[in-house]
This record gives C-alpha cells, sequence and structure tokens, in this order.
C-alpha cells in the first residue's frame, strides 16, 4: 500500500484564454475509488484526460507512483480508460479488442489468450471472444471496454463517465458491478461522472468540482451530510435553501432569523450575531404535520404553511409547501394513499436541529 | 406541406425529391449513352456525320481491336498511366487529408482547404499550361537543369509529364473525397489504442488506416475514373505523341468525322475501365468484411 499512489499537484490547464482547471491538488493511497463530481464544464473530465496523458498541464505536477509524468506521452502511462462512448475498435472482434494491449506488451499467444478468458470472466462475459463490438448490447461493449483496460494491468484505471449511454436500470446494475470488480481487483480508480447518485453510491471519496476548482473532497456521507458551500449542497442531492442572519451564538445551538422566524442549528463557533448566513435543510430530513402539536421532541424548527403542489412518484412523494415568501420541498414515503396531504392543506414542516446546516450567504 | 406521417405519403414525397435527379439521369444520361453504343454499331459513311440506321454492325470493333494490336497499346497507356497517377494522387492526398482534419491549428486547417477548393476554380487550361512552361524544353525545369550544368531533359511528349499533369489535376479531388472519411474516423479510437500502448505510427496504422479504407476506395475510384478519361493533360502534356484513349476519340470525332469509330473506342474505354472499377472495388472490400 501507497499512501501517495498518484498525486496532482497544483495542476491547472488553460485552453486559450479560458482556464478549464484550476489549480487542482489531490493525493490518492493505493485502491482508492475517487470520484470527480460537478457540472459538465467543470473540468473533470479535463482532470482525467491529464492523468492518461491526453492534455498536457499548463502548470503543476501529476505523479504516479512517485514518478513524475507530466512529460510520458499516453502510450507509456499505463493507465487503464474507459471512454465515454467505449471506443471499441470497431473493425476487430471483442478477442482482439482485448488483446491489443497485451500484444503490444509482447505476451505470448498462451498467455495473451488466457489473460483474454479471464478479463472476460471478470465482467461476466465468457466465450464471446469472436463477436464484433457492432453486435453487442451497450452494457456489453460497456464491459468488453472495462475489460480490455484492467487486462493490461494498469496502474490508475479511469472511467469517464462510462454509464451516462446506459438506461437506468441497467446503469444501477453496472454501478454495483463496477464497483464490485473495483474492490477484487484492488486497482487505484479515478471515475468522472455529473451524476450525484453515481457517486454516492461507488466512492471511496469524491471530489466535487465547480469551474475548474476542487470545490470539496469527502467520503460520501461528509460531502452530503456536510456541504461546505450552496454549490456542493444544491448539486448533491437537494436542497431547500433558506436566507438569515444569526441572532444568537452559544455552545448549544445557533439561532438563525429567516423572515423574523427563528430557525436553529447545531452551535458552531466561528459563527458570530449579526452575520448573514444561508441555511440548508435536506427535503427527505423534514417531517410534514397537519397540526404542531404532532411535532416530535426536539423539532424545535417548525414552519406553518400551505401545500402549494404535491408529486407523486410511486414510492415517494414530494410536497411543495408555501412558507412565508419561501418555497420548502418536503420528500415523504409514502407508506398509505389515505396519510397524503392535498393541495391547499394547513401543515407544520418541521425538523430537529442537526438536520440544518449552515452555509456562508455568498 | 403536409405533415403526414403514413408510408405511402412518405413514399410520394421521396419520389417527387427524387424525380429531378431521375429525369436528368434516364434522359441525359443514361439516353445519351444508349445513343453512343448505338452509333459504336452503324457503318462508318465518310463525308456524313450522324446516321443512325437500323442495321447493325461491329465493323468499328472489329477494325481497331480485331486486325491490329495498335489500340491495345493505347488502351493500355491510357490505364497505366491513369493508374500511376491516381496511386500517386492518393498517396500525396492522404497525409494531406489526414493533416486538414486532424489538426488543432484553426488557421492551418482553414488554408489547406482554401488553397485545395481555390485549385477548383482555376481552369484546366491554365493549369495545365503551367505545367507546359514549367516542362518545356527552354521551360523552367530546364532552364534551372541547364544553369546547374546538366543536361536538358525532354519531358513534353512523355509518359512523366503526362502522369505529372495528371496528378497535379487529380489530388485536389482525392484529398477533397478522403477528408469526410478520416473525419468520421473516431478520434478516441487512436486516444484507446494510445492508452493501451500503441505509439502514434502503431495507432495510426492499426486503426485509423483500416477504418479510412471504404474512403481510401471512394477515392482512389474516383480519381482512377477523371484519370482514365482526362483529356487536357495528354493532349498538351503529351503533345499527342503520348495520347491517350480520350484523344484518340476525340480525333475519330473532329478530324476524320468517323463518329461510329470514335464512339466504339469510347464504348470500348467505358467497359474496360468500368470493369477495372468494378474488380478493385470487389477486391478492396473483400479485405474490409466485419466492419462497420
Amino acid at each position: 500500500m501507497q499512501d501517495r499512489f498518484l498525486e496532482l499537484m497544483n495542476v491547472s490547464k488553460k485552453f486559450g484564454q479560458t482556464l478549464a482547471v484550476d489549480n487542482v491538488s489531490l493525493t490518492m493511497p493505493e485502491g482508492e475509488f475517487l470520484t470527480l463530481l460537478g457540472p459538465s464544464g467543470c473540468g473533470k473530465t479535463t482532470t482525467l484526460r491529464m492523468v492518461a496523458g491526453f492534455v498536457t498541464p499548463t502548470n503543476g505536477n501529476i505523479f504516479i507512483k512517485g514518478q513524475r509524468v507530466n512529460d510520458r506521452p499516453p502510450y507509456l502511462r499505463n493507465t487503464g480508460m474507459v471512454f465515454q462512448n467505449y471506443a471499441l475498435f470497431p473493425h476487430m472482434t471483442v478477442y482482439k479488442n482485448i488483446a491489443y494491449g497485451l500484444k503490444i506488451r509482447s505476451h505470448s499467444e498462451q498467455t495473451i489468450k488466457e489473460k483474454v478468458r479471464q478479463a472476460l470472466d471478470l465482467v461476466r462475459l465468457p466465450g464471446i471472444e469472436e463477436r464484433y463490438p457492432k453486435q453487442l448490447s451497450g452494457g456489453q461493449q460497456q464491459r468488453v471496454a472495462l475489460s480490455r483496460a484492467l487486462v493490461i494491468e494498469p496502474d490508475v484505471l479511469l472511467l469517464d463517465e462510462p454509464l451516462s449511454n446506459l438506461d437506468l436500470k441497467l446503469r444501477q446494475q453496472m454501478r454495483l458491478e463496477i464497483k464490485a470488480i473495483q474492490k477484487r481487483v484492488g486497482i487505484t480508480t479515478i471515475y468522472v461522472t455529473h451524476d450525484q447518485s453515481e457517486a454516492l453510491t461507488m466512492s471511496d471519496r469524491l471530489a466535487v468540482m465547480n469551474n475548474g476548482k476542487v470545490v470539496q473532497v469527502g467520503i460520501p456521507t461528509e460531502v452530503y451530510e456536510e456541504p461546505k458551500t450552496r454549490f456542493v449542497a444544491d448539486f448533491i442531492g437537494e436542497a431547500n435553501l433558506l436566507e438569515g442572519t444569526i441572532s444568537r451564538s452559544d455552545d448549544r445551538s445557533v439561532e438563525v432569523s429567516v423572515d423574523g422566524r427563528v430557525l436553529f442549528a447545531p452551535p458552531e463557533e466561528k459563527l458570530k450575531e449579526d452575520e448573514n448566513v444561508r441555511i440548508c435543510v435536506r427535503p427527505e430530513r423534514i417531517q410534514i404535520y397537519k397540526s404542531p402539536n404532532s411535532c416530535a421532541t426536539g423539532e424545535r424548527n417548525a414552519l406553518r404553511g400551505t401545500i402549494e403542489e404535491v408529486v407523486y412518484v410511486g414510492s415517494n412523494v414530494r410536497y411543495q409547501v408555501r412558507v412565508g415568501k419561501s418555497k420548502i420541498f418536503v420528500d415523504k414515503q409514502v407508506t398509505s394513499l389515505s396519510t397524503l396531504c392535498a393541495v391547499g392543506d394547513e401543515v407544520v414542516v418541521a425538523w430537529s436541529d442537526v438536520n440544518t446546516i449552515l452555509l456562508p450567504a455568498s | 406541406m403536409s405533415l403526414d406521417t403514413d408510408e405511402s405519403s412518405g413514399r410520394r414525397w421521396l419520389a417527387l425529391f427524387l424525380a429531378p435527379a431521375a429525369l436528368v439521369f434516364v434522359f441525359l444520361y443514361l439516353g445519351a449513352l444508349c445513343l453512343l453504343f448505338v452509333q459504336s454499331l452503324q457503318i462508318y459513311n465518310p463525308g456524313r456525320i450522324v446516321q443512325i440506321s437500323g442495321s447493325l454492325t461491329l465493323q468499328n470493333y472489329i477494325e481497331y481491336f480485331g486486325r491490329t494490336l495498335v489500340y491495345y497499346g493505347f488502351l493500355w497507356d491510357t490505364l497505366r498511366i491513369g493508374g500511376i497517377a491516381t496511386v500517386i494522387s492518393v498517396l500525396i492526398a492522404y497525409p494531406l487529408a489526414y493533416k486538414i482534419t486532424r489538426t488543432q491549428r484553426r488557421l492551418l486547417k482553414k488554408t489547406l482547404l482554401t488553397v485545395l477548393v481555390t485549385s477548383f476554380f482555376i481552369n484546366s487550361i491554365v493549369k495545365v499550361y503551367s505545367w507546359v512552361i514549367m516542362l518545356a524544353d527552354t521551360g523552367l525545369v530546364n532552364g534551372a537543369l541547364a544553369s546547374l550544368g546538366y543536361d536538358r531533359i525532354r519531358f513534353l511528349g512523355t509518359d512523366l509529364a503526362v502522369a505529372i499533369g495528371l496528378v497535379y489535376f487529380l489530388f485536389p479531388i482525392a484529398t477533397m473525397a478522403l477528408v469526410g472519411p478520416i473525419n468520421n474516423v473516431d478520434q478516441t479510437l487512436e486516444q484507446a489504442a494510445a492508452n493501451l500502448g500503441a505509439a502514434n505510427t502503431k495507432a495510426f496504422f492499426d486503426i485509423t488506416l483500416p477504418l479510412s479504407m471504404p474512403g481510401i476506395i471512394a477515392s482512389t475510384l474516383l480519381t482512377y475514373a477523371l484519370a482514365v478519361s482526362s483529356f487536357i493533360a495528354p493532349m498538351f502534356l503529351g503533345s499527342g505523341i503520348a495520347p491517350m484513349m480520350s484523344n484518340i476519340i476525340y480525333l475519330r470525332y473532329s478530324e476524320t468525322f468517323n463518329y461510329p469509330g470514335g464512339s466504339a473506342l469510347a464504348v470500348v474505354l467505358l467497359v474496360t475501365s468500368l470493369s477495372i472499377a468494378y474488380g478493385l472495388n470487389k477486391v478492396l472490400t473483400k479485405r474490409l468484411k466485419g466492419f462497420g
């Protein structure tokens, strides 16, 4: 195990006048699954391509196993990449596709045969050696691409939105499968995606990117529960955002005044009175009651409102509740149809202190 | 416009769109070709130009290809020079087209394309005379050779001069025919090859070249068709000493007014080059089995 297996140090990339990647630093231990998550154009793919060697950094250094690889061409980097469109060679059979990297590494015909067989077993596609890529389904192509990347035993596995061309069911299944394969092989992996649920389910750690910068790095629960900025709160999961001013801050709680009402958050030392803050509450952490008396103890944040919209999606229901000037979204599991609220119902939305996240105002 | 989406109405629209092309093709192209064929089966009456009668004869074919080997020689020269010019043109065109499609530099791409397209606007006579000036006995090339103390070389009237002229005419066309197909080869495939350890040249020969083969075939066939039917380059640079079939056909029509004879030669040239194109296509396409 190496703690600094892959390292990006102050890496930047400029395309003309635009700064696509802005001073990114990341350190990955051996075997880690790291996701670069962000909206399109945030620089995540460029970062990945710099590791693969297809893009040269304008500034900064990239180290793989302690060696600086900035000046190494892609074909000498020993990274295994799975492209968004899979990039299988259409004029070669599955066998030739997977064997391609092995042939370059001058393995014997016997070894190649064995390794290709193992690689196809790994992705649970035995016996399709003689087929051409276009004869395979999207999911199968995806797996062939994965086994082609893994068979060369690369130092790092690079995945560039590999699931974005698959339908939802298959995508969810492939998430688990890719993660399981990655764990079994124990390979250091960078995964690029704009899909937050993919990032949350697969990653050991995730790095949220915006405008070329890494804005937050952490394990999935940390990034979801303790977003550091409005952007992260909004991008990962969904967020009710309310602006307010701190009216009291002591070692038991922080009180924030929002539209004349007081909301409570867990204590935070560095926050001072009269400071402007933004409050974030996840829709699924909010309870909804028909009367204020039913609030559970500890649910100190209680607001009266009117239901404006009910969106039923089978297992869940989303309420849009009008509270004063703001709208609050509440997600609830549907346990029975009779307990659903209707548009126009007067309700109370409530949540406990720990579910109030304080973010900087700007 | 109707927004009907049912099949029969869709077909009607398709037929309507195809009609102009079909009309032009049937009357102006196939019709003329049939006339040419019928003409080639007529008896040559010196002094009379167009004369179509019901009695058909193979006399013209026998005269040129049954009694003497001279015309086989002309035909062979035509196919040979055309073939050499085609191969050279495509060999020049491929790297150029590759550069145009793959370069990251916008300005270079634009410049190359502009130069290529501009060359289509220059009149063929002007183009061919520029090569006459270059290659004449007292032309630029010989002038340079002489001033360096070498013997003058006779270019005009040689196969070489004709081939040079043809290449000059054809490589821009061959290039334009290759730009699209090379552009269609997904660049991430080359990157995938590089990622698996293939250096640039290996990635090119393993991936890009085989995948652009359909384009190479199309470009080669197009260039070859234009090469064997070319008229201006052999006329001016061959100076009548190294004639190609078109020039001989021209002579039959314009100097002896032997329309049936000229037509017969034209039919033979057409059939021969079509068979070669067909054969070439068959052989090359066979090697592409299994690709997209």
